[in-house]
């Protein structure tokens, strides 16, 4: 067999050219070790959740120390005189945040090294095809931010207010016949347009098509004045939680991982799957943020770690954002529930599921907002 | 009798047409996808779509590029048909009727991808206009490209053009058994097995290319229970008779469009921008008639989503604007359009039965049987219509309802008006369908086509006895009297001369026998030829009456038989 000359060459200059480049250090390694960062995010068994996978873990390794500010989301975290280094954000808000130039947009090559930080404890190895933006869901990595976690906002209802016929689908909320009582629902114009659609018999695929329009906001905003009188609203996500468990409200919507707390606890609640609409939450910077940036990056490529993003599947039941964490999502520490069966995107949960759209919820939020205060205060149909 | 096909022969076709079937179901149905998919990336790009609308940053940059974008667009389409399509004007539908029906080959293949694109573009920047007419087109322009492969099977082109057609309504719709009978009930207007078989391959190719490759979801699911009140099958019926006035109304509106046009004097390059112009014009006060509606559509289905006075008003801006599109040259077709006026129409209808005070069934089923009452009565294919919303819905008692609905309005449309919009087309070209295709094809097939044979002529000046021997020296039992530039002036019978006589030929010659036309079809030669008693009918130019030739009782009757023979043979093919 006769190898042509240019084959040494090649070889050589290929070898060359892999012994050259110099590998990329960990930027890990230059952080001081006594730096702190605050952490804007959801408190209650969310922030408990975070705590326990993350913010400790990540303490003890890296010897930075991580405090937490609570805030329930909107932009107005950033009129805060303490501002947070790094923002717990949903997916729709952030991408509000970043078109005001409100956000620091995030270096996505160094998100995907691999931190140093994170010890291996399962006998599974991490393939370096892990460490690729393929490994993330799709539109994962946005300008400003990187999604970490899927979560369902939905509807739970009260065991015990219905002790015959359960609520099973997304209809019923509106349903003060068959189904009376109050509901919990949040005060904001979000998930309560698509189920009032959802409850007109939209297909999933039209829901943002129909909301676009004048007259499916109209038409939704009419659905909802079914309930009037017989909702109480609720701005922090622990009150939907409080105030269906101390039988204040027979129905109440709110994100499922707090629902799956308070029932693992022993609270005689149930989640309605249907009609659930599925959700990120992202991590962002805000551009004021002072802390040493490489500080926060290595807390994201921790936090980012497929194994870290198992962990935290394990403690609450928000789905990870990249494929390979699936993997490491076993049983609750505590309670040995399989969590893998009580995430958003389990397959028994997805027959009517609807992703929310971020783009058209962050190019909206003005117009929603306005249509929803008309409605608050008592108009029928807006302008 | 004829001899059974020889099992070689049948296999060979077997195969052929069952491969003609799936590959051109699979290749249709992919390319009706990939029309489907540029429309709806065009009408998000260039801000139809409402979803696109509302994240728009400036509200007044939206208003001028609502103007802009339409008129832009059927400047572009102008253009396009005129200036690169051999045609100059929209294939459609009664393009592919007519290739099946007189067994002519369609338009170029040029002509086809130029109005094609130009539909893409129409329906891209908002006109008003159908995207399942250019999705038949094009899928029975696929199918003519095997025109070229000689496949030595008789009625390959039909076939084929049925299926191309079949798989574009099967994956436009989702709906499989609704594409196998459009093809059959709209196109080939028979049903044999030979072109059913490969048609229904054809259907289902589309059907999994849609379904099981790219999961397309289906169209339309509506929430129907049942037929609460038996009395509302006379309900459905009456709205079945109203959507036939306003089918025909509709109708009327789009034909008298297209004359105005042409009496307007505009150029036609320049006609579709103008339509765009008002269009865009329109949907600053009423956003909802840019495109194809497929939310408005949603909504007539939604209890209290409309007034009446909002029904009224899109009803009759929608049929209007239609008619203007298409009328001016916008490329597109007037099925969806009519499923969208239709669908209002009927949630219209039962808006009123409650201002009356009926209890009813709900809207769905008012909605989507006026929907489909008026669309197939326009289009002429009630079976289809019926089988879509079976498709579409998979909702038997919906079905049932629609049935009655469909039913009445195409018998209203088809004595008031015609079988359907693309036969009056059609018609209006000179091929009229209404009596069926034997009769089409033998008012399409010029006498000029046959043969002529030489006749035997006579000078009108010669002398009777002169002209006698010459009828005799040519074993004839007639001659065709001319003058001296060959102008017909009459006939001369053997038995009617005096072989002594020397008067002239034009004294005793008939001068009111029978001719015909170079022009004139088989079919006016058969009707002319009644009561007719000869030997040979002289063929003349219509323009300068110049004799061209003779043609025999006999072979006018051959060609019929052989037309008539073909079509029968056709419609009993199995293989």
């Amino acid at each position: 067999m006769r190898y042509s000359v240019w084959f040494p060459i090649i070889v050589v200059s290929c070898s060359a050219t892999f012994l050259l480049v110099p590998k990329r250090a960990y930027p890990d390694t230059a952080l001081k070790a006594d730096a702190s960062f605050v952490i804007g995010t959801w408190g209650g068994p969310y922030e408990a959740a975070q705590r326990a996978a993350l913010f400790s873990p990540f303490e003890t390794l890296s010897g930075i120390s991580i405090q937490t500010y609570e805030y329930t989301g909107g932009l107005e975290v950033f009129d805060q005189p303490l501002l947070p280094d790094l923002l717990d954000m949903l997916e729709d808000e952030a991408e509000v945040a970043c078109r005001a130039g409100l956000l620091k947009p995030i270096d996505h090559a160094n998100i995907l090294e691999a931190s140093i930080f994170t010890a291996s404890q399962s006998t599974k190895r991490i393939s370096n095809d892990d460490f690729s933006r393929k490994d993330f869901q799709t539109g994962a990595f946005s300008q400003c931010s990187v999604a970490h976690l899927t979560f369902s906002t939905l509807i739970a209802y009260d065991e015990r207010a219905f002790p015959a016929e359960k609520p099973k689908q997304i209809t019923d909320l509106f349903d003060l016949e068959r189904f009376p009582g109050k509901r919990a629902l949040q005060r904001s114009p979000s998930a309560l347009f698509e189920w009032a659609m959802m409850a007109e018999g939209v297909p999933i695929s039209q829901i943002y098509d129909l909301l676009s329009t004048k007259r499916g906001l109209r038409l939704a905003l009419k659905r909802l004045e079914a309930l009037r009188g017989h909702i109480i609203w609720w701005d922090k996500p622990a009150e939907a939680v409080e105030l269906l468990s101390g039988g204040d409200v027979v129905m109440a919507s709110g994100y499922n991982g707090r629902f799956f707390e308070a029932w693992s606890r022993g609270v005689p609640i149930n989640m309605i799957w249907n009609g659930q609409i599925i959700d990120r939450s992202v991590w962002a910077i805000p551009r004021q943020s002072k802390a040493d940036e490489q500080t926060i990056l290595a807390f994201l490529r921790f936090a980012l770690h497929p194994e870290r993003l198992a962990s935290m599947s394990r403690q609450i039941p928000y789905g990870p954002s990249r494929i390979s964490a699936f993997d490491y999502i076993g049983l609750n520490t505590d309670t040995g529930i399989v969590m893998s069966d009580h995430l958003p995107t389990a397959p028994h949960h997805l027959a009517r599921a609807l992703h929310r759209d971020t783009r058209w919820y962050a190019s909206t939020s003005s117009l929603r907002e306005t249509y929803f205060s008309h409605w608050m205060q008592g108009d029928v149909l807006p302008p | 009798m004829s001899s059974p096909p020889r099992l070689g022969n049948t296999s060979y076709r077997f195969i052929a047409l069952t491969l003609i079937g799936c590959g051109l179901g699979t290749v249709v149905s992919l390319s009706a996808l990939l029309f489907v998919e540029c429309v709806s990336w065009l009408n998000s790009t260039l801000l139809i779509a409402p979803r696109a609308r509302i994240q728009f940053f400036d509200p007044k940059l939206l208003a001028a590029l609502t103007v802009v974008v339409p008129t832009l667009g059927g400047a572009f389409v102008g253009v396009l048909l005129y200036r690169f399509s051999p045609e100059k004007r929209v294939l459609g539908p009664p393009d592919v009727i007519l290739s099946t029906q007189l067994r002519k080959p369609l338009p170029s293949i040029r002509s086809g991808l130029v109005s094609t694109l130009a539909a893409v573009l129409s329906l891209g920047c908002g006109a008003s206009v159908g995207q399942y007419g250019p999705l038949v087109y094009l899928g029975a322009l696929q199918a003519s490209m095997l025109d070229r492969l000689k496949l030595r099977i008789p009625n390959a082109r039909s076939v084929a053009i049925a299926c191309g057609v079949a798989a574009a309504i099967s994956t436009a719709f989702n709906a499989p058994i609704a594409g196998l009978v459009f093809a059959h009930e709209v196109i080939l207007r028979h049903y044999s097995l030979q072109a059913f078989a490969p048609t229904t391959v054809a259907s289902a190719s589309g059907f999994v290319v849609a379904n099981v490759l790219f999961d397309r979801p289906p169209l339309f699911l509506v929430v129907f229970d049942k037929v609460g009140h038996a009395y509302e099958f006379a309900l459905f019926a009456l709205l079945g008779v109203a959507c036939a006035l306003l089918a025909v109304l509709f109708m009327k509106c789009v034909i008298t469009s297209s004359k105005l046009a042409v009496k307007t004097r505009i150029h036609p390059a320049i006609r579709p921008a103008i339509a765009g112009l008002v269009i865009g014009l329109v949907a600053l006060e009423l956003p909802d008639v840019l495109g194809i509606g497929s939310e408005l559509l949603r909504f007539a289905t939604i209890e209290g989503a409309f007034t009446n006075q909002e029904l009224a008003l899109l009803v009759i801006a929608k049929l209007l604007l239609t008619a203007l599109c298409l009328g001016f040259g916008f490329a597109g077709g007037i099925f969806s359009p009519s499923l969208l006026v239709g669908i209002l129409f009927g949630a219209l209808f039962w808006n009123l039965l409650g201002t009356v005070g009926i209890a009813t069934s709900g809207i769905a089923v008012y909605a989507i049987s006026g929907m489909v009452a008026l669309a197939s009565a326009v289009i002429g294919a009630p079976l289809t219509a019926i089988l879509i919303v079976f498709e579409l819905t998979r909702n038997y008692e919906l079905t049932i309802a629609a049935m009655v609905c469909v039913v009445f309005a195409n018998l209203i449309v088809f004595r008031l008006a015609g079988r359907s919009l693309f036969d009056i087309q059609l018609a209006a070209r000179g091929v009229d369908l209404s009596g069926g295709r034997d009769r089409a094809q033998m008012q399409h097939a010029k006498l000029i086509e046959l043969t002529l044979s030489a006749a035997v002529t006579v000078e009108a000046s010669l002398s009777v006895s002169v002209a006698h021997a010459k009828i005799i020296s040519e074993q004839r039992a007639e001659a065709i009297v001319i003058n001296s530039s060959n102008k017909f002036v009459g006939l001369l019978r053997l038995q009617a001369l005096d072989a002594s006589s020397s008067r002239p030929v034009s004294d005793v010659m008939l001068s009111d026998s029978l001719v015909l036309f170079d022009d004139s079809s088989i079919w006016d030669a058969m009707n002319d030829m009644k009561g007719f008693v000869g030997e040979f009918i002289p063929v003349l130019s219509r323009s300068d009456k110049q004799l061209l030739g003779v043609v025999s009782e006999s072979a006018i009757i051959t060609q019929y038989l052989h037309t008539v023979h073909q079509s029968r043979q056709e419609e009993n093919d199995a293989l």
